[in-house]
């Protein structure tokens, strides 16, 4: 059996169907620029990590995907939500999914992330993004020395894309759905077929190849 | 034509001094920002006192009304703001730790002053910057690139600057505002404080080096911001330049 940690929504359901997986949600949290919310966070990995370990899990701590106005004209809310509190809990639950992880385990995370050519209005969004994926590279060398695997897979189903993209992908159909093209390469991340990668971050970015 | 602005946090020491330093060689007047008052003034003396133009601002990056009051104090006395260098990092950045089990709280304190901070400063200084057609260097780190086992919390909050670094590039080139960023790898504070935490961490790190040292603040990582601030880089923007002696396998 597969675990999914993930957000509150109907996505985060499509991706637990298409997984045949279990889903244990992630808390909601109340804004607030003094971390308010740290200890409940916190209080929610431990009890979490503590629970019997699992082979096999994906995060999907999502947040927000709508159009950001411009960076210098965020408002407070939008960025201790969207920004600082979306990096918390993708910090927190990710710490919870590898403790949890049985030894030779596995661990996915699933981020959303824009081609950086679309990622005008999703600053904060390309922010957390590129934060999660630098931290999986993180724990996967903390991790390796118990042979649990943790890798990233980005992408943009669910953003809002411009209607007249700047440049075509090469591939018909970006950027794709979450059940269709999201969730067999986290199956392939989890299989056997899998056990020598650890670290990496596959962009099912339809060819729109990102830095 | 008027002489160029460049306001620099965390400059108090340091990359953040080098940096300020090269800049002031060019014939800049450069704003040393920094918590640290005595010392950041006295860096912004010691610029002076070889010729060149420096004054220091106390300023809590993580705190929008600082960094308010410093661009306002920039605005009224030198006129123009032309390059903003964020560079000021947590004091927990050199601070290994068990990432799995840390205090949330903890990761505050990254969060705060690299991304609040680079919020806080879009906020304050864009519209200044963009007045001159100016341009923001973000310090981010071969951390930010290849993830680290021991510091992921920076190593997290440096990639999340590659991620603003790009998508700024493409929000504020129509404004003609260029954003860059360096991922340096120096002899600084930070460093000397990493390698006393970490015995083994000096043979890593200088194990990797093909130039087989640390890089110089004022030497080595300044001139490459001053040259990503200057107009020989107007063409640039959205990118990471690695000053790094070759270390990072990942450009």
């Amino acid at each position: 059996m597969t675990l999914l940690i993930g957000s509150a929504g109907a996505d985060v359901e499509a991706l637990r169907d298409g997984l045949d997986a279990s889903l244990e949600h992630l808390p909601a949290l109340a804004p607030d620029p003094d971390w308010s919310w740290a200890a409940d966070l916190e209080a929610w990995r431990e009890s979490t990590a503590a629970r019997p370990p699992v082979d096999r899990i994906v995060v999907a701590a999502w947040g927000s995907t709508a159009a950001e106005p411009r960076f210098d004209q965020l408002g407070s809310e939008q960025w201790l939500v969207d920004g600082e509190q979306r990096l918390a809990v993708w910090a927190t639950a990710l710490a919870a999914a590898v403790r949890r992880c049985a030894d030779d385990g596995c661990v996915v995370a699933v981020v959303d992330r824009a081609h950086t050519l679309d990622s005008a209005s999703h600053t904060v969004l390309q922010m957390v993004a590129d934060g999660v994926v630098n931290l999986v590279r993180s724990i996967a060398r903390i991790e390796g020395g118990r042979g649990v695997r943790i890798n990233a897979v980005t992408t943009a189903a669910r953003i809002a894309l411009p209607k007249e993209l700047l440049a075509p992908a090469p591939l018909l159909g970006y950027p794709g759905t979450i059940s269709t093209h999201v969730v067999p390469v986290v199956h392939q991340l989890l299989a056997e077929g899998s056990t020598g990668l650890t670290g990496h971050v596959v962009d099912v970015d339809f060819g729109r190849i990102s830095p | 034509m008027s002489r160029r602005v460049v306001f620099i946090t965390g400059a108090s020491g340091g990359v953040g001094r080098g940096i300020a330093e090269s800049c002031a060689q060019a014939g800049w007047t450069v704003w040393i920002g920094a918590r640290r008052t005595s010392e950041g003034e006295a860096v912004a003396a010691a610029i002076r006192a070889a010729g060149g133009d420096a004054r220091f601002a106390h300023c809590d990056v993580g705190v929008a009304e600082s960094v308010r009051s410093v661009i306002q104090e920039i605005a009224d006395a030198s006129g123009r703001l032309d390059g903003v260098v964020h560079n000021a990092t947590s004091g927990l950045s050199a601070v290994p730790v068990e990432f799995t089990t840390m205090p949330v709280a903890d990761l505050r304190d990254h969060v705060i002053v690299t991304l609040r901070g680079a919020l806080n400063l879009a906020r304050e200084g864009f519209e200044l910057v963009r007045e001159s057609s100016g341009s923001y260097v973000f310090l981010t780190s071969e951390a930010g690139f290849e993830g680290k086992a021991r510091l992921a919390p920076y190593a997290m909050v440096k990639g999340a600057v590659r991620g603003l670094i790009r998508s700024l590039a493409r929000e504020w080139g129509p404004s003609d505002v260029r954003v860059n960023g360096v991922a340096p790898l120096a002899d600084s504070e930070a460093m000397v404080r990493a390698f006393d935490l970490d015995p083994q961490m000096e043979s890593r790190v200088l194990g990797r080096i093909p130039l087989r040292r640390l890089g110089d603040a004022a030497a080595d990582i300044g001139p490459v911001v001053r040259f990503l601030l200057s107009d020989d880089a107007r063409f640039v923007t959205g990118t990471t330049i690695m000053a790094d002696g070759g270390s990072c396998q990942i450009t």
